[in-house]
Order: structure tokens, then C-alpha cells, then sequence
């Protein structure tokens, strides 16, 4: 049962299409990220349901009410934008109270909605400040605090997180998940950060260029990804997408060969002829990598990360082809050693060379 | 002299720049000395004249008053002159008003809003600052005797405010440029109107711009002389700049009232100014929110 639709929505500006054609269906209560490269269009969707930019073509409908012509205020929805736009003049409870006065709500009501929301977002100190004199942290928790107070039917955020340094990031993040439980609300949220979307998410919507790549949970996308585009974007560190060769097939089960790296995949759809170029898509936590020879291929380690848990080695093929290896972070590892790798069974993921589209 | 500092600068690159510094600050201070003796000179002289006798005022017209002479100013004071300040104020005031209202309303508009022909409407306002306002003077006078406006506060009050209108559009749009669009469309989603953001959000945001517009266009119409020259003739309606000359007319030689007069002719707006002269400099340098 769809709470909110967006069906076929296109918009363009001048004669740059900016979205070509966008369905989605968020249900109630869903959590819903838009993801993808800078420029692809998700703030335009993003602000298209806000009703800050016009629909050029297609629906949006929000429970059960078609919202192309529907006034912002009117459309039961609250934004959180990238800059926090908090109004610079206004104390963090004049700022939660505008539009609580504008909605027409008494003193008292909208007393007790800002206590509840201050109360949630541990606001209540810092109730008579201004926003200059507020932390980024405490900045993006007013602005949270002021998309809450108005109890709208859908919450939209626009990177709410990108302004912040990563360990506050990462705490807002978990905030943001307790809020979503906490409010039980629906919301959308635009991050081009695949952690963000990994971590928050109910489902990941992937766009690129103004279109959907894929939809579906994050794990899903995880694990199948519909195209190399797809693959490449959510991961961290980004999958291997490396140009292989089909040695050979049987049934389903397509045998690949890497400069060397051989592994076997299951295609969904009709296998490759031998002899046919594929691009192989490993993740690098899907690679065994070891310091003795006879694995696979000799690798000449370029440059090291090491995490504690986990280290990543950047590594290049004879030809020049780069490899990125995950180990375990006991496991000694410099750069300059070589190593060789071996694939997990069943971790390989295979697109067409031409169209990036798994096979 | 001269080849010892140069050499020396060599070695120690910190002394030459001490003398640079130095130099820079006597041109520096020399130049603004300078100027504010030109600027700030006159109004001394005139403020310490006002004390005088008229006798005193030609015999010794630098030096202080022998004796400071207070009733100079009860005397001119009561020659009728609080009347026109009186309608000055109110003018000014009323002007003011409408300026800022207006220009506020219209930058708001030229900045946020999307309407047809933006462009060629905010070129055409900037327009006005071109015209000068001696050749609508007759035009204008036609106006005012068709309607009854002649004589009128109004006819002082519409004409000052047609005038200003332009710089101060162009003062503050150029301020609510600086005023991010976020602020906006929050407030878009939170269901405010332009009009309740306009007076909620971007009026508080401009006090400095608004401050020191206001101050250019009061300082403006206070000084204004033609347009009070030719649309009034009663004294009820007249304004201190009017004023003070036919009150120079009905003293004829007494100089040191005249003074005092004239001193308080311009009182009033030289406090206005001292007293916003920070939020003045404010407005005219300092960007918009950050
Ligand atoms: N108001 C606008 N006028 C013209 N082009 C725009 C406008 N807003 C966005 N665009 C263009 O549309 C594309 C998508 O923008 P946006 O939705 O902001 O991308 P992002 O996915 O990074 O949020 C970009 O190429 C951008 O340049
Ligand atoms: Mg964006």
C-alpha cells in the first residue's frame, strides 16, 4: 500500500532534462534514501515534492491526494535542508515556533509541541540561543526540531549530515534512525554518501542522470546489484570492476578469467558465448588475498589502509589493472610486497562489457 | 642616510617593513586630517558663530565668542523656527517611511521572486536615479495643482519619496542578494506568505542596509530645497530649509541668530546620523547573514 507515489515525474530546466522519468512508491512509515553522484537530479526530486519546484510532467500523490498543484504548506510535509536555513535572527524556540504561528496554533500548543520536540532532540538548554551561537551539531538538531514540531505526514531531507565532521556525522546518524523509530514517521532523504544510505535506510533508491538505476533494500542492492553503475556506487571500499574473458559455460554457471584472477558466476539470464568480454565485479572483502605465492595472480601492493579491524591494500595486476584487497587487520601487509588473491566462491558478480547490465 | 636604511633593509626585512608601515600611516593620517578638516570645519565655524554677536561675528569670526551667547538660540527659536522643523521632521520622517517600505518590497520581490521582464523592470527603476528632479519640476507642479496637493505635506512627501526610491531599491536588493534562498523556502514549506517572509524574515535580516538607506534618503530630504521651494508657500507647511531663509529675510542683520538658527536647522539630522552612524557603516560594508 503506497503512502506516497511519484509516478513518471519529469522536469527540465531550459533544455537540460533533469529528471527523466522518476517512480517511486514509499510506503507509510518507510524510510527512503535517494542516492546518487552530485548533479543527478535529487534535490530537484526532492524539492519537486516539497513544492518548491513545479512537476513539468507526471504525478505526485501523497496519501491518497494528487500534491502537483498543492501549496508546499498544504502538502503535510517538512524539510530539512543541506544548510540548515535556520532563521539567523530568531532564537532556536522562535525558530521551532514559525510555523506552528503560521499554521494559526495558540501559545499554548505550540508550547507544548516545541517541549516535546526540544525534549527529544535534548534542545531544552539551548531554547533561548541563536542559531550563531550554536555548534553545527546543535544547528542541525534545531532544524530537525523544526520539521518536527509541525508533525507533518512526510519528512524530506536534503544531505542533512554533509555540513557535519564525521564522528558527529556518524552520531547524527544514529540519531536520525532512533528518530525515525521514535516519530514512526515517513521520510525521504537525499545523501550521495552510500554509508548514509546503507546505515539509515529501509530502501535505497540509486539515481543516475535523472533516472532510477535501481530500488530496493540495502542489502539487496548490496548483494545484487542490477548494473555496474550500481555495484560501483554502493560498497566501500567500491567493488572491482575489472574486464574479464568467459573460458567456459555450463548451464548457468559462467567461468571468467581476469588476467589470471579465475572465478565462476551464476548469470540470471542467457550466459555469454566463450570467448565473449564481461566486466567481473568483485568487492574487495570478497577477495582472499594471502602473502605466499600460487593463489592467483602476483599483486604489487601500491598504497595501504589500514582500519584496525580490516586493512585495504591497493593493488595493480601485471598489466596495470588496480585491484583493491581487503585483509584482516592482524595480518602484516607494506607497500612494495606482493601478494596474490583468490575469489570467494559464489561473490562474483558479472555485467555485460557493452550495456554494464548483469547478466 | 638613505643608503644605510637600504642596506640594513637587506639584512632585516623586518625594519623595512616597519618603514613602510610608518609612511603609510602619516600619508594615511595626513590625508584623512585633511579631510575632515574640509568636511567638519565649516559646521565648527558655524556652530561657534551661532554664539556671536553680529558685531563680534565680523570683528572675530575664527575666534571663540567672548561671551557664549544660549539666547542667540531662544531668539531664533521663537523667530518661528521650531514650525519648520517641525515640518521637516514630519516630512522626512513620513518619506522615509515610504521609501523603505517601498524599495524593501520591491528589492524583495526583484530578488526572489520569478516574474516576466525582471530584468528590464529592475533596469527601469535603476533608471530613475538618473533623472535629475529639476526637469519634472513642472510637470510635477501641474500634478499638484490639478490634485490639491499644493501645499500640502504630500506635495513635499511624494515627490522626496519618487526620488529616492531607486537608490534605496538598489541599496537594498544588493543587501538581500546576500540573504540565502534557504531561508525562504523554509519558510515556503512551513507555510508563510511573501508578505509574512518579507516582513518576518527579511526586514529583520536588512536593519543594517535599512539604517543606513534610511539615512541616505533622510539626510536627502532634509537638505531638499527645490521641491520645498516650489510646492509650498505657507509657513505651516514649509520646511527648515525654506524656512531659515525667510527667516533670513525677516532678521536681515543679525547675524549671530541667524547662525543659531541655522545651527538648529541641522541639528536634528547631524544627531540622527551620530547616533546611527555605526549601523550607516554596518549596512554599507558588511555582507549580509552568514
Ligand atoms: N534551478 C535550476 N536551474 C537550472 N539547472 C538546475 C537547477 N536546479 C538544478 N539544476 C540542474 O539539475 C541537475 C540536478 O541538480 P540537483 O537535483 O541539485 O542534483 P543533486 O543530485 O546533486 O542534488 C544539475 O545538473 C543541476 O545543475
Ligand atoms: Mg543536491
Amino acid at each position: 500500500m503506497s503512502y506516497m507515489k511519484i509516478d513518471g515525474v519529469r522536469k527540465s530546466f531550459g533544455r537540460y532534462e533533469a529528471l527523466r522519468g522518476v517512480d517511486i512508491d514509499i510506503a507509510k512509515r518507510e524510510f527512503v534514501v535517494l542516492l546518487g553522484p552530485s548533479g543527478c537530479g535529487k534535490s530537484t526530486l526532492l524539492r519537486m515534492i516539497a513544492g518548491l519546484e513545479e512537476i513539468d510532467s507526471g504525478d505526485l500523490i501523497i496519501d491518497g491526494q494528487r500534491m502537483n498543484d498543492v501549496k508546499s504548506a498544504n502538502r503535510g510535509i517538512s524539510m530539512v535542508f543541506q544548510s540548515y536555513a535556520l532563521y539567523p535572527h530568531k532564537t532556536v524556540r522562535q525558530n521551532m515556533e514559525f510555523g506552528l504561528k503560521v499554521a494559526g496554533l495558540k501559545k499554548p500548543e505550540r508550547d507544548v509541541k516545541i517541549a516535546e520536540a526540544a525534549r527529544i532532540l535534548q534542545l531544552v538548554p539551548l531554547l533561548d540561543r541563536l542559531p550563531r551561537d550554536l555548534s553545527g551539531g546543535q544547528r542541525q538538531r534545531v532544524a530537525i526540531g523544526r520539521a518536527i514540531v509541525r508533525e507533518p505526514k512526510v519528512f524530506l531531507f536534503d544531505e542533512p549530515l554533509s555540513n557535519l565532521d564525521a564522528a558527529l556525522r556518524m552520531q547524527m546518524r544514529v540519531e536520525l534512525a532512533r528518530l525515525h523509530r521514535e516519530l514512526r514517521a515517513t521520510m525521504v532523504y537525499v545523501t550521495h554518501d552510500q554509508v548514509e544510505a546503507m546505515t539509515l535506510a529501509d530502501r535505497i533508491v540509486v539515481m543516475r542522470d535523472g533516472l532510477i538505476e535501481q530500488t530496493g533494500s540495502p542489502l539487496e542492492i548490496y548483494r545484487r546489484p542490477v548494473n555496474a553503475f550500481v555495484a560501483g556506487f554502493i560498497g566501500s571500499p567500491t567493488m572491482n570492476l575489472l574486464e574479464a574473458r568467459v573460458t567456459a559455460v555450463s548451464g548457468r554457471t559462467v567461468r571468467v578469467d581476469a588476467m589470471g584472477l579465475t572465478t565462476e558466476a551464476e548469470v540470471e539470464g542467457p550466459p555469454p558465448p566463450v570467448g565473449a568480454r564481461v566486466t567481473l565485479g568483485i568487492r574487495p572483502e570478497h577477495l582472499d588475498g594471502r602473502t605466499d605465492a600460487g593463489h592467483g595472480p602476483a599483486l604489487d601492493i601500491i598504497a595501504c589502509e589500514r582500519l584496525g579491524g580490516v586493512s585495504h591494500a591497493f593493488t595493480r595486476l601485471s598489466d596495470g589493472t588496480e585491484l583493491t584487497v581487503q585483509f584482516d587487520g592482524e595480518q602484516s601487509i607494506a607497500p612494495g610486497d606482493t601478494i596474490t588473491c583468490a575469489v570467494q566462491p559464489g561473490r562474483a558478480h558479472l555485467f555485460s562489457a557493452e550495456t554494464g547490465l548483469r547478466l | 642616510m638613505a643608503d644605510t636604511a637600504l642596506t640594513s633593509d637587506q639584512s632585516l626585512p623586518g625594519s623595512r617593513f616597519q618603514a613602510g608601515e610608518v609612511l603609510n600611516r602619516i600619508v594615511l593620517w595626513a590625508v584623512f586630517l585633511t579631510l575632515s578638516v574640509i568636511c567638519v570645519y565649516p559646521m565648527i565655524w558655524l556652530f561657534l558663530n551661532a554664539f556671536k554677536s553680529t558685531n563680534e561675528l565680523f570683528s572675530a569670526s575664527w575666534a571663540l565668542p567672548e561671551t557664549w551667547r544660549w539666547e542667540n538660540f531662544s531668539t531664533a527659536w521663537g523667530y518661528g523656527i521650531s514650525r519648520y522643523l517641525l515640518n521637516s521632521v514630519i516630512v522626512t520622517v513620513a518619506t522615509v517611511a515610504i521609501v523603505l517600505t517601498l524599495s524593501s518590497m520591491a528589492a524583495y520581490a526583484l530578488v526572489v521572486m520569478k516574474f516576466p521582464a525582471k530584468v528590464a523592470i529592475y533596469m527601469a527603476i535603476l533608471g530613475g536615479m538618473i533623472l535629475p528632479p529639476e526637469v519634472s519640476l513642472f510637470p510635477l507642479f501641474k500634478v499638484m495643482a490639478a490634485t490639491d496637493l499644493y501645499n500640502t505635506y504630500f506635495a513635499l512627501i511624494l515627490p522626496n519619496a519618487a526620488f529616492h526610491l531607486p537608490f534605496t531599491t538598489f541599496l537594498i536588493r544588493a543587501y538581500m542578494v546576500g540573504i540565502p534562498p534557504d531561508l525562504r523556502e523554509a519558510a515556503l514549506v512551513e507555510g508563510a506568505s511573501e508578505g509574512l517572509i518579507w516582513r518576518d524574515i527579511y526586514l529583520p535580516l536588512c536593519r543594517p542596509i535599512l539604517a543606513s538607506a534610511g539615512l541616505i534618503a533622510a539626510m536627502g530630504v532634509w537638505n531638499e530645497f527645490i521641491f520645498a521651494l516650489t510646492f509650498v508657500e505657507s509657513d505651516s507647511v514649509k520646511t527648515v530649509t525654506i524656512g531659515v531663509t525667510s527667516f533670513a529675510v525677516a532678521l536681515r542683520a543679525d547675524y549671530g541668530i541667524m547662525m543659531a538658527g541655522l545651527a538648529l536647522s541641522i541639528l536634528p539630522i547631524l544627531a540622527t546620523f551620530l547616533i546611527l552612524q555605526r549601523q550607516f557603516i554596518g549596512g554599507l560594508t558588511r555582507g549580509a547573514v552568514k
